[in-house]
């Protein structure tokens, strides 16, 4: 069952993710990353870390796909044509996708081939191949936990110079938002926008 | 009910799905199809749309957007210890903290260095909607 | 908590800054520079001071009892104070040289400009103690956060604006690069200290997964170090950025992340399968950055971007005592005292650079034609850092390299083995290095200036050029406490 929810949640996922490099069309696009992102949420939600997975809702899907609209209409143009996605480059990037993903697959199918042989002659299994192994086929997920349980005592007991920095680097980029993005401080307009605006004035003429 | 926690959730989702899909599957069943142009522009409350839905918008926008993402992740961290906080009160020694001020001692600090960034995003006139 | 000094002196200063920046009546920004270099090295003093009471008894003390949440996230040596001290005089100069140019040459937002620097050391404080990869994520992250505002302050100017795209969409993907090897770790291990990852990874059930992860790490730290091939934004930033900016990027995180590298590398991944991979990328990595930052050096005609290059190639140097970690003892005090060293003197040439173009707005290299007459004090400045920059004695930079190769031969540098061709060419590195800093040196005494007028140099940054000349004579001097407490800590074995 869980089997089978997985791959109901990955293929779309991938084939959004695709859709995502490949659509001419960029609102397309940010729709398609959206959904992607909502599967993934689901990912977590199936691997029982809800807290992962609302945290991916709000702040993914929630968020920063917002932030990916406005970034869209903010720099389109004004002149009505759409803002087409560039993919001149689909031919080497999918030579370099291509070469990574063999790679990895390769040095995964022969850890995985090496563990077996391992655990044939050693008639026990190392604690760390057991581990990845169950890991991968998604096996090991405990039936009892209490995802808050677990998670929180953790962040708040251990982890306190981690979230400390956290804050600082949320604040350090909200100095970042309020200086790069503020039209006030800026006084002379950005190069990406200057050009545009009498485009958009000639226009309402 | 059994089985894995979101079971419920999972029966809600096709549900849902299937509900919507069936609503629109029987009403493009019984429906007269006689498309015109007027049904086809844009609804805009009654009043002749102007112009095009895409046009630039101000970099404000982005810039509220980006704030909100910041408040998002600040809450993504609250929400944790405030699902905890009570047992940290009440338990400090049994949670492995020596004293029940650590908690919120820890969380006072968070938020100070937030605070700073808002009250800093406040007073250079970030949040204020700036119309030309 | 008396072992987070350092980093919360450097929070509190930035904080402070912040609240100057949006105060309604804005106190003066000298006052503020000063009095926040003065606590950066207040606190380096006492940084200093952790750091020796780290090697004693009572520091044992203290590390034994201390309290969870820092056993956990950080490493409570004296390598790692080292490094907070480090932190600090980053900071504190950065301050002082930054004063004059941004009284002159920015209208708006010093005091934030000042207040991110601070954050950002607080990071490199962070990432050279942490112990597991939460809190190293965290704090790189921090730091390169502060370096995309940094580089992007002056967005009016086009090219800074440039330079500070390049970097964040670069820097991202490094970053994803390594969050991907992380992950990896994580999974494979189910340990987050570098410690337990050791552990984990002991037995022979190890496959070839750990390599591919730890590369991953290293495309991460790579680009932070700027390590080749992920060194291709480092020009194009140093030379956009406002120059104190350029000059804190190039020695902060670039430091901070060679730290954090040893830390990493040596105490995660020390056994067989993933250590060949990982030495191996950073023999040919600090092999051809070492080259490829001197010699693209030579033909650079902006000042900004010779130096960049040149600290690529530093970083090149610095690898190599990381590449032996494992091998040698001597090796993290070899990367420490480099370390220091290449603070004082790569700062003090980014001051004279700083001061020069303050009041001269220029950059190139031919402007810098018989400055000598114009203004001694930059010339004889920038020609005894060239010496230091080369590695001539009896500078600090000569006792950084000769640790290095100390640390090299210690290693097993026997006659015609790699390390032994590697070390040779560092030395004929340094000899190519000496034709571009000389030749800047050499513009300076012996060619005709363009006109006479004087360049007079700022307080501020004056000082910092000062206490660089200091440093870099007194490296001599601090050599001997530094080794003394990173070889009596016993560094990376105390978890």
């Amino acid at each position: 069952m869980e089997t089978l929810v997985f791959f109901g949640l990955a293929v779309p996922i991938l084939v959004l993710a695709v859709v995502v490099v490949t659509t001419p069309h960029i609102l397309r696009a940010v729709v398609s990353l959206f959904l992607a992102l909502v599967g993934v949420a689901g990912l977590f939600f199936l691997m029982r870390a809800p807290i992962l997975g609302v945290m991916q809702l709000m702040i993914y899907a929630g968020g920063v796909v917002v932030l990916f609209a406005f970034a869209v209409m903010l720099v389109r143009r004004v002149t009505g044509e759409f803002v087409r996605q560039q993919t001149g480059l689909a031919g080497p990037a999918l030579v370099v996708g291509l070469l990574f993903f063999v790679v990895l697959m390769g040095i995964g199918s022969g850890y995985l081939a090496g563990l077996e042989d391992e655990a044939a002659a050693a008639g026990s299994v190392h604690p760390v191949s057991r581990d990845l192994a169950e890991r991968l086929v998604l096996t090991d997920v405990p039936e009892e936990i209490d995802p808050v349980e677990d998670f929180s005592p953790v962040m708040i007991r251990d982890y306190v110079i981690p979230f400390e920095i956290a804050s600082i680097l949320l604040l350090v980029a909200m100095i970042g938002a309020v200086l790069v993005g503020h039209p006030l401080e800026q006084k002379h307009p950005g190069g990406e926008i200057e050009p545009e605006e009498p485009a958009e004035e000639g226009e309402g003429a | 009910m059994t089985g894995h926690p979101y079971l419920q959730l999972l029966i809600m989702t096709v549900g849902g799905i299937l509900f919507v899909a069936a609503a629109m599957i029987v009403s493009w069943l019984l429906r007269p199809n006689r498309p015109s142009e007027v049904k086809a522009s844009t609804y805009e409350c009654g009043e002749e749309p102007v112009g095009s839905a895409w046009f630039q918008f101000p970099a404000q926008f982005y810039l509220i957007a980006l704030l909100f993402v910041v408040f998002e992740v600040e809450a993504a961290f609250l929400i944790p210890w405030a699902l905890k906080l009570g047992d940290f009160l009440h338990h400090a020694a049994a949670e492995g903290v020596g004293s029940p001020w650590f908690v919120v001692v820890e969380m006072a600090i968070f938020l100070a260095i937030l605070i700073l960034g808002w009250v800093y995003a406040l007073r250079k006139g970030a949040l204020e909607w700036i119309t030309e | 908590m008396v072992y987070l000094i350092p980093e919360f002196l450097l929070v509190l200063v930035g904080a402070v800054g912040l609240v100057i920046a949006f105060a309604p009546s804005r106190p003066r920004l000298r006052a503020y520079s000063l009095v926040g270099g003065l606590t950066c090295f207040g606190g380096a003093v006492v940084a200093g001071y952790l750091a020796y009471l780290a090697t004693t008894d009572l520091g044992a003390e203290l590390a034994a009892t201390a309290p969870g949440y820092l056993t956990t996230t950080l490493a409570l040596d004296p390598f790692s104070r080292v490094f907070a001290v480090l932190s600090l005089i980053v900071c504190g100069l950065t301050f002082l040289l930054s004063k004059e140019y941004l009284e002159t040459r920015m209208q708006d937002h010093q005091p934030e400009l000042l207040a991110v620097i601070a954050f950002a050391a607080a990071g490199m404080s962070f990432l050279g103690s942490a112990r597991e990869l939460i809190t190293i994520w965290f704090s790189i992250e921090l730091l390169s956060v502060c370096g995309y505002v940094l580089a992007a302050f002056t967005k009016d100017d086009e090219r800074s604006a440039e330079a500070a795209l390049k970097y964040f969409i670069l820097g991202t993907a490094s970053s994803a690069f390594m969050l991907f090897g992380l992950s990896y770790v994580y999974g494979m291990t189910g340990r987050l200290d570098l410690v337990g990852i050791m552990e984990a990874t002991a037995g022979d059930g190890i496959g070839v997964l750990l390599p591919t992860a730890a590369v991953l790490m290293l495309v991460g730290f790579g680009f932070k170090v700027a390590m080749v091939p992920f060194h291709m934004w480092c020009p194009d930033v140093y030379e956009g950025a406002p120059t104190p900016v350029t000059a804190f990027l190039s020695v902060g995180p670039k430091l901070a992340a060679l730290a954090a590298l040893a830390r990493v590398f040596s105490t995660a991944f020390p056994h067989e399968v993933a250590r060949v991979a990982w030495e191996g990328v950073l023999f040919w990595g600090a092999l051809i950055t070492m080259t490829l930052g001197n010699v693209v050096a030579i033909k650079q005609s902006n000042i900004k971007r010779m130096l960049a290059y040149s600290s690529i190639a530093h970083a090149g140097y610095m690898l190599v005592a990381v590449l032996v970690t494992l091998r040698s003892d001597l090796a993290l005090s070899a990367l420490a005292i480099y370390a220091f060293a290449y603070v004082f003197m790569n700062l003090g040439a980014f001051a004279v650079v700083t001061s020069f173009s303050n009041r001269t707005g220029s950059d190139a290299l031919h402007s810098y034609n018989g400055l000598a007459r114009r203004s001694p004090y930059l010339a004889w400045a920038w020609a005894f850092f060239a010496l230091t920059l080369v590695g001539l004695p009896p500078t600090a930079g000569f006792l950084g390299k000769a640790y290095i190769i100390m640390a090299a031969w210690d290693a097993g540098a026997t006659w015609n083995s790699p390390m032994f061709w590697l070390l040779v060419v560092l030395v004929l590195n340094s000899a190519i290095s000496l034709a571009y800093y000389m030749g800047v040196a050499g513009r300076m005494f012996f060619k005709p200036p363009a006109h006479d007028d004087p360049v007079p140099v700022g307080g501020g940054v004056g000082t910092a050029i000062g206490l660089c000349l200091a440093g870099t004579l007194l490296m001599v001097l601090a050599a001997g406490p530094i080794i003394g407490a990173i070889q009596n800590g016993a560094v990376f074995a105390l978890h």
